[in-house]
């Protein structure tokens, strides 16, 4: 059945491009088939081709879905995952109490977490995601810092970022933060930071009190010693580097303070010590330092100083402020104090000499009178080191009870015959040799060390005289004078003490002389009267020692317990020179003898001078002539000899 | 210009026994099914025909002529340029490994001439690295002046062997090069595919020059047999099915190129390219729709379309759109004629379906090595 002719068919209706095509190929084709199998055999392979585009198609789409699936599935499951591990964060941030912020650098935006906002309090409508949110918060001390750790681990110089900073709330109070960041990069290109943030202000205050307690004094919040001792340090060393500034440091402290404590008590002493370092404070500046150095010590250093004279007026102000009374607790208070200044120059080496100095000029100023200001001053320094080291010395010997006592022979100028001897302190010192007693005996007065001395020497005589007795026996003793100083008559604890020390001689006071100075007069001459009164009833006799140079005044004389007067030896080795200092003596003499007064002259050296003395009436002598101060040993040798001569003459009468 | 232009085959040659442009023609050019080619003594038949043409030619995966395609045929055009002048040179590409400096060496030669418009290039088109090739070309010549355009020769589905020749028999390994030269000439050139990306994005993990091991760190051939399906028992042929856009990881998408799987290696579980796959680089699969590769062709068209009488277009698609459309190729040559055709008279058409196309890239304009596109160049005399 053939009845399909292509010849017949009409082409030009067709629009099917591939069917037109195939129809043009049948006509064209001369192969083994017939035309209309030919035809079909093309059309059959369209279908076939067709199908095999819609299979794979299909297939594709499945395969497709199927993978997109598979994707979608571990996406999802990386997204569980990672929700897990940003709950696991959240978790471990809240447990920790940080914050979290994040900070792309390619949008430039941050993101801050909800413990960001609460850690500042910023309400969660007021924060956006801007940097500037976080920098304007920064204290304006600290941004410097912040930036520069931030740009250091930027540029790969630091391997994080970690830096403490202060960060204002909303409520503009500062905290104190710890950030901690990290880079992230892709393509070796940071692209963002990202870290925590934690709140340290517990931390940071509990430091500062750590630091406080450790650097600074609890009473008054002033810097202690060691702090100061560290900012001197760093002073020194600057000037020294540097030297175009210097500085200056005070050295105060505070005039009878001791006596407040003991009268007024601890508490209203802790008040004054408020009161001092109040007064420093205010009298300061921000870059200088005011430290509590000990006691009733305070140090400042005065940073920077220019001139002295600049130093001096802050001295000055404060010493003014410091001399004057205070009302603490409804009592009036008198505070005073002394101030020691030095300058901090190139050629300081260390705090220690600084201080030194400033202590140095602090105690010339006490000595000086109290109350007041005192440079230093080198010169001055240098004798006042010798001083200070004679005063360590000294103390160091009586410790050791190394001070000798001498015994210097007084002879009866008409017997020749060794009436007394006078106690004399003798100090030898195997650096400095002999040191009198010129020298020592004001400096044991003004550290208050006489009183030791005193009563030291008082007990060796008395040792001494018991000796004497028991070797010659009452009859052949001579008397022992011993000096005593204003000082110790004047108070009270020492006049008790030696009166005990007398009362238990008994009855060989009688031997005792005690020998005082002119000054002992005008220094409250009731009390004096009373003293010297409790003393002779005794039996102790008196002598007016280096009687002459000092007060002159003789109308007091009658007035004092006086046994005998000692002529100082400047009237003695004047005598023969000048007739009017003759005159004087003779009179001195005369009105010794009025008064039944006995005398004593001071300092003969020659016969001459006895001689004179012998003629005018003068009772005893006493003098190189005769003896010069003898060791306890010679001076026993003297009085055995004596009394053996005497006990001898006896025999031969 | 004028133009002769015919179609033949052994078992019934119909070639003319006497031509027009017989003593005029400048270049003869042929494409035909290897069988073809290397039976009916080509070249002896066309030196015959035009004893003073420079002759080029190559093997194919199916020829096209004006608006039919064929297989197991042989096209031929025979040109005459008033204005216009042609050289040829070509090299024997020994190794693979050389290609860039046979691209080179032959632009070079080409160059020495002025006035050079265009160098259309016809390559072996297996043992070769066309990207290299027409790196090798673009390395010597001013891309933005002179457009490079060609294809790789074919050996149909069978991928063993593709003959080029220049005035001798076409053989095995041969690189040709046509320069075009004159100011009066004018060259058109269009490029599409059609292919639609689709499926996820991926990344090339493990790959050596053409030889693709890897995406996303998963074996690529077992990728291409999934979505291949039943189909994956046909492969290579059935690769042609879904290409690759691959592009610089760093670049958008816009910038891609196209790569069809040539061979396969089961053993290494790896695929071999035409066209270099650089690791690295981003990856989409493609999927063409009869309908989309035929307005890709058209686009092409479009592109290449002469503004004047009297003009040749050579068509140069890729063997995947034919292995992919089957007979409906016959649309993609219908609507690149009717375009090319449009509103003027004489364009003279012929082509083949090759293993590359080469053309600038459509963003960049830099000359590179296609897969699947219907690569279209016309000259034209003013």
């Amino acid at each position: 059945m053939n009845i399909l002719h292509f010849e017949d068919l009409n082409t030009e209706s067709l629009q099917h491009t591939l069917l037109k095509k195939q129809i043009e190929k049948v006509e064209k084709y001369s192969g083994p088939l017939d035309p209309l199998n030919y035809f079909l055999s093309l059309i059959d392979l369209t279908y076939s081709e067709a199908d095999r585009e819609r299979r794979i198609s299909e297939h594709t789409m499945r395969t497709m879905a199927d993978e997109v699936m598979e994707n979608n599935q571990d996406l999802m499951k990386q997204a569980e995952e990672l929700k897990a591990s940003q709950e696991r964060y959240f978790l471990a941030s809240e447990a920790a109490n940080d914050a979290l912020w994040d900070w792309n650098l390619q949008t430039g935006k941050v993101y801050y977490s909800k413990r960001w906002r609460e850690m500042l309090n910023i309400p969660d409508d007021k924060i956006t995601d801007t940097i500037e949110d976080w920098f304007s918060r920064i204290h304006p001390d600290h941004r410097k810092i912040v930036k520069q750790s931030i740009d250091q681990h930027l540029q790969g110089i630091t391997n994080k970022i970690e830096i403490e900073h202060q960060l204002k709330t909303e409520q503009n109070q500062y905290l104190w933060i710890l950030v901690r960041g990290l880079t992230s990069q892709k393509d070796g290109k940071v692209i963002r930071i990202a870290g925590s943030q934690t709140d340290i202000t517990f931390r940071k205050h509990y430091e500062e009190s750590l630091y406080k307690s450790a650097f600074h004094d609890e009473l008054t919040g002033l810097a202690n010693r060691a702090l100061f001792i560290n900012r001197l340090d760093q002073v020194i060393s600057r000037t020294k580097r540097l030297g175009e500034k210097g500085a200056a440091v005070l050295f105060v402290d505070l005039d009878r303070f001791k006596y407040i404590n003991d009268t007024l008590g601890h508490e209203m002493g802790d008040e004054v010590l408020k009161i001092v370092a109040k007064v420093l404070q205010n009298h300061t500046r921000a870059t200088d330092t005011v430290s509590r150095f000990g006691g009733d010590e305070f140090t400042v250093i005065l940073d920077p100083i220019y001139h002295l004279d600049e130093a001096k007026a802050i001295a000055e102000r404060i010493l003014k402020s410091l001399n004057k009374s205070y009302r603490i607790t409804r009592k009036e208070v008198h505070i005073a104090s002394s101030i020691g200044l030095t300058l901090v120059t190139r050629t300081m080496t260390n705090a220690e000499s600084v201080l030194r100095n400033a202590d140095l000029a602090m105690y010339q100023a006490k000595s000086g009178g109290k109350s007041r200001l005192e440079i230093f001053d080198q010169t001055q320094h240098e004798k006042l080191l010798l001083k200070m080291q004679i005063e360590a010395d000294l103390r160091y010997y009586i410790s050791r009870d190394k001070l000798l006592v001498f015994y210097q022979p007084i002879v009866d100028l008409k017997t020749s015959k060794v009436a007394s001897f006078e106690a004399l302190l003798r100090w030898f010192h195997p650096k400095r040799g002999y040191i009198s007693p010129v020298q020592f005996i004001p400096l044991a007065e003004e550290v208050g060390l006489i009183g030791k001395i005193g009563q030291s020497v008082l007990e060796k005589v008395i040792l001494q005289l018991k000796a004497w007795i028991d070797e010659v026996g009452e009859e052949d003793c001579p008397h022992i004078g011993v000096n005593i100083s204003v000082r110790q008559l004047m108070d009270d604890n020492h006049f008790d003490l030696i009166i005990l020390t007398l009362k238990a001689l008994g009855d060989y006071c009688r031997f005792i002389h005690v020998e005082i100075t002119e000054s002992v007069i005008i220094k409250d001459p009731d009390l004096m009267i009373k003293r010297l009164e409790e003393i002779t009833v005794l039996g102790i006799k008196i002598s007016i020692d280096d009687f002459g140079i000092g007060y002159s005044s003789l109308s007091y004389l009658h007035n004092f317990p006086f046994d005998t007067l000692k002529i100082d030896k400047e009237f003695i080795s004047g005598m023969m020179i000048e007739k009017k200092t003759e005159q004087l003596v003779k009179t001195m003499i005369t009105l010794a003898k009025d008064l039944n007064l006995k005398t004593v002259a001071e300092g003969i050296e020659n016969i001459e001078q006895m001689k004179k003395l012998q003629e005018l009436g003068c009772t005893y002598g006493q003098g190189y002539y005769f003896s010069l101060p003898l060791r306890a040993e010679d001076a026993t040798s003297i009085v055995v000899q004596q009394s053996f001569q005497t006990k001898q003459s006896k025999i031969t009468q | 210009m004028q133009v002769e232009h015919g179609l033949f085959n052994c078992e019934n040659t119909s070639l003319p026994s006497a031509v027009k442009l017989k003593d005029t023609a400048q270049l003869v050019l042929y494409f035909g099914a290897k069988d073809s080619l290397q039976q009916c003594d080509i070249y002896e038949k066309l030196h015959s025909l035009y004893p003073n043409a420079i002759i080029a030619g190559c093997s194919t995966g199916g020829e096209i002529i004006e608006r039919d395609f064929n297989e197991d045929s042989c096209v031929y055009a025979a040109l005459y340029f008033e204005k216009s002048e042609v050289k040829a040179v070509s090299a024997v590409l020994h190794n693979p490994e050389d290609s860039f400096n046979v691209g080179k060496k032959l632009a070079t030669e080409l160059s020495k001439k002025d006035k050079l418009k265009n160098i259309f290039i016809l390559s072996e088109g297996l043992k070769v690295h066309g990207s290299d090739l027409v790196s090798g070309v673009n390395s010597v010549v001013d891309t933005t002046k002179i457009t490079v355009t060609g294809g790789l020769s074919g050996d149909g589905l069978r991928f063993e062997e593709t003959l080029v020749g220049l005035n001798e028999a076409p053989k095995s390994g041969q690189v040709v090069c046509l320069g075009f030269y004159g100011d009066d000439l004018e060259i058109s050139w269009g490029s599409y595919s059609g292919f639609d990306n689709f499926g996820p994005e991926r990344i090339i993990t493990k790959s050596e020059g053409s030889t693709l091991y890897e995406l996303d760190g998963k074996p690529a051939l077992d990728l291409y047999k999934k979505y291949l399906g039943e189909e994956a028992n046909n492969l290579p042929g059935s690769a042609f099915y879904f290409p690759l856009a691959i592009w610089p990881q760093n670049e958008k998408s816009e910038w891609s190129v196209i790569r069809t799987i040539l061979s396969i290696d089961e053993k290494n579980n790896s695929m071999f390219f035409a066209g270099d796959v650089p690791q690295g680089w981003k990856v989409r699969l493609m999927w063409g729709k009869f309908d989309n590769l035929v307005d890709g062709a058209a686009k092409s068209a479009e592109c290449a379309k002469p503004q004047k009488n009297d003009t040749f277009s050579i068509l140069v698609s890729c063997l995947g759109r034919k292995a992919l459309m089957g007979q409906r190729v016959v649309n993609e040559i219908e609507q690149s004629a009717d375009t090319l055709s449009k509103e003027i008279q004489n364009n003279t058409r012929i082509g083949f379906y090759s293993y590359g196309e080469i053309a600038p890239h459509s963003i960049s304009k830099i000359p590179v090595l296609h897969n699947q596109t219907m690569t279209i160049t016309t000259f034209s005399e003013k």
